[in-house]
């Protein structure tokens, strides 16, 4: 597997295949004997921001993490081990609801969206 | 390079185009410049004449509506009223241009008041009037653009 | 163009043996009907009757050029969303990474909102039409209908009855023939391409460039794959998506080759040129009296509210798909607050850019220029995916799409390239 080619930017998708996020970065880690594997995903526009670089990309970064319940949380991590496939986008084994939730969609979510009459209603 | 270098490059370089546009726009039109101001406005004076006659006839044929005609009369009577401010606003720089001007100008007057004539019209007779001096309006507009190609 | 609706080939259930060939056809037939009726949008009606007044049929063979690229496209992206899964923006990052990714949605976004706003102000026009009460005073009112629309609606539905109810635009091919045309003269102008006397190669090839990219416009390509993703298509999908892409379209464009040969026949020999909706439709009134007429207006109210919608959700669907947010219309709006937000404020622009009086028609003409430099943006990444085994397997791009994709990839690039100077040199075609 490429990382460059066949993971970074897909899209991932939860057990029901609901959008997770992109695969905005990957972290790296050392085995014992010292090749390095992915450990985990990071998504979510604190890590975009961090990957892009540069002002535009500190500023997507600052963005989100002045919107998370706590600064110094860092990009949102899913542990490689909740991969259970990869085809065209990630599929997890698990559902969304037991990742941390994006803080940008939970704000808007609340300050605005749900607010709305007919937030809740199937089109 | 240091950021403010790029930043200064970058505005040297739009404060030289605008300087440029700012030119461009204030300059005083050279007697071609000025043909071309008055060939447009003929042009959009011509163009709503001959609306004004498509309309007005299909009216006496009882084709359209009468939202529709007002909202096409309103459209041309826009139209002529934006060219004949831009008439005013050029500055002719000779006197052959002055004399095209005052060729022209009796002219966009004429679309103008002859459309507004065919808007008000209560009955086909005063519609029939003001179409048929509506289309002699385009023929000569035409003749005036015929002549200055 | 709007693609609409090669994505609203209805929900048919599979349905049990026996009967299930009828409903398919009918599926199919009911999605060819929108795919015609939602062709045409503001871009088109506008482009293709200003080249119509002022050049005749000079231009027909651009609009031809046009319908023939846009359904190569359209049947890539179908391709692509169909086997991969995978709507074509998602891929346009995975293939260009973030930062080149995230130029192209800034562009596409931009051309996509002013189109959005060009859509509301021809909505706004066609209701002037019917009342003649100024469309400024409709504008905010469409804006708040559209986002309501989009907040609760059945979208499949309304989307079919838009695209049916564009139909009507049928009007002006028959109107075509019972202004008994000099055929004759039409067949000479579209056979001599060139501009006639009074109007210089410059305006001819300005107008050119808008007509071809009122015709391939990039949102269409975004919204079509999107909503084949939401209406899960697979591999089975692909006969149904190609039917409509190779009928559907054509035929739509024929409705916008009536609207040219229309202006040709009433405008041309008059030697005016066509500035306000109002003119846009006389011809039908010429021809049919006060019911071509209603159809005419009628006609250019669906098909710019069924454009508006497709353009509001396109917005949303590229910036959504290029952050992996939760997207689409079938979402309750609580499930995907990003999604519709972006949506809610796309709208808001668009109203915004209306209301500072700039007139829809001109805003139309703008948008037409920015599309032709858009149009590389969108139609390079879809060529590259197509031909990526990776997510296509054996049903990547054989010679003939390849061919085809390669030579419009070249004619894209060489308008998009002469856009802005033609715009300038020739002042908006103004001259």
């Amino acid at each position: 597997m490429l990382i460059g080619f066949d993971l970074l930017d897909r899209q991932i998708l939860d057990r029901d295949g609901e959008p997770v996020g992109k695969v905005d970065d990957v972290e790296l880690a050392l085995d014992t004997d010292g090749t390095p594997y992915v450990a985990a995903l990071l998504t979510g526009q604190q890590a975009l921001g961090d990957r892009i670089g540069g002002g535009l990309g500190r500023w997507i970064a600052d963005i989100a993490r002045r919107l998370a319940p706590d600064r110094d949380r860092g990009p949102i991590r899913i542990p490689y081990v909740l991969v259970a496939e990869l085809t065209s986008a990630v599929n997890l084994s698990v559902r969304r609801e037991v990742l941390p939730d994006p803080p940008l969609e939970t704000w808007l979510r609340d300050h605005l969206i749900a607010r709305i009459p007919g937030a809740t209603d199937a089109t | 390079m240091k950021v403010i270098h790029r930043l200064m490059i970058a505005a040297a370089a739009a404060l030289l185009l605008w300087a440029g546009l700012a030119y461009q726009v204030s300059r005083p039109p050279d007697a071609s410049g000025y043909q071309r101001v008055v060939l447009q406005v003929a042009g959009t004076a011509h163009d709503a004449a001959a609306t004004g006659v498509l309309v007005g006839r299909q009216q006496l044929h009882r084709h359209v509506t009468d939202a529709f005609a007002t909202t096409a009369y309103d459209d041309a009577m826009k139209a002529v009223a934006g060219a004949e401010q831009k008439l005013a606003l050029a500055v002719a720089p000779d006197g052959t241009s002055a004399t095209l001007r005052d060729r022209l100008a009796p002219l966009v007057q004429a679309t103008a008041r002859e459309l507004s004539d065919a808007a008000g019209a209560g009955d086909d007779a005063t519609l029939g009037a003001a179409v048929a001096a509506l289309d002699g309006t385009a023929r000569q507009l035409d003749d005036l653009i015929e002549d200055n190609p | 163009m709007s693609a609409s609706s090669v994505t609203s080939r209805t929900e048919a259930p599979p349905s049990p043996a026996g009967g299930g060939g009828v409903k398919q056809v009918l599926a199919i037939a009911l999605g060819v009907l929108t795919a015609i009726g939602g062709f045409v949008d503001i871009g088109d009606i506008v482009a293709n009757a200003e080249a119509g007044a002022r050049f005749g049929l000079a231009h027909a063979w651009v609009l031809l050029l046009g319908v023939i690229g846009i359904c190569a496209y359209a049947e890539m992206s179908g391709r692509v969303t169909a086997v991969s899964g995978r709507p074509v923006f998602d891929l346009v990052r995975e293939r260009l990474g973030p930062r080149v990714a995230l130029a192209n949605l800034a562009g596409s976004l931009f051309v996509t909102v002013l189109t959005l706003g060009a859509e509301i102000g021809g909505v706004g026009l066609a209701l002037q039409l019917a009342t003649s009460v100024d469309y400024l005073l409709w504008v905010p009112v469409v804006g708040v209908v559209l986002w309501a629309t989009l907040w609760r609606a059945k979208f499949s539905l309304l989307e079919n009855l838009f695209g049916i109810t564009g139909l009507t635009l049928v009007v002006f091919i028959i109107a075509f023939f019972r202004l008994s045309p000099d055929t004759g003269q039409l067949w000479h102008q579209a056979a001599h391409p060139g501009p006639p006397a009074g109007e210089d190669w410059g305006t001819y090839w300005f107008m050119a460039v808008a007509l071809f990219a009122s015709a391939m416009t990039p949102y269409e390509v975004f919204f079509f794959s999107s909503g084949g993703v939401e209406e899960r298509w697979s591999s089975k999908d692909l006969l149904t998506s190609r039917v409509n892409v190779f009928v559907g379209f054509p035929l739509g464009g024929l409705l916008a080759f009536a609207l040219m040969a229309t202006a040709a026949t009433v405008f041309h020999p008059l030697q005016m040129s066509v500035d306000a909706l109002s003119q846009v439709a006389l011809p039908a009134a010429v021809a049919l009296g006060k019911l071509g007429l209603a159809a005419a207006i009628l006609g250019f109210f669906a098909a710019t509210f069924g454009a508006a919608m497709e353009t509001g959700l396109s917005s949303a669907y590229t910036v959504a798909q290029y952050f992996g947010w939760a997207w689409g219309k079938l979402r309750r709006p609580r499930e995907a607050a990003r999604f519709h937000t972006v949506l809610m404020v796309a709208i808001l622009v668009g109203v915004a850019v209306l209301m500072t009086t700039i007139d829809p028609i001109q805003l139309t003409e703008y948008t037409l220029v920015f599309s032709a430099v858009a149009l590389p943006l969108t139609y390079l990444p879809i060529l590259v995916v197509a031909n990526d085994r990776g997510y296509l397997g054996r049903r990547v791009n054989g010679r003939l799409a390849n061919t085809v994709g390669l030579l419009y990839l070249a004619i894209v690039l060489a308008a998009a390239i002469a856009a802005i100077p033609l715009m300038i040199v020739t002042r908006m075609g103004g001259g």
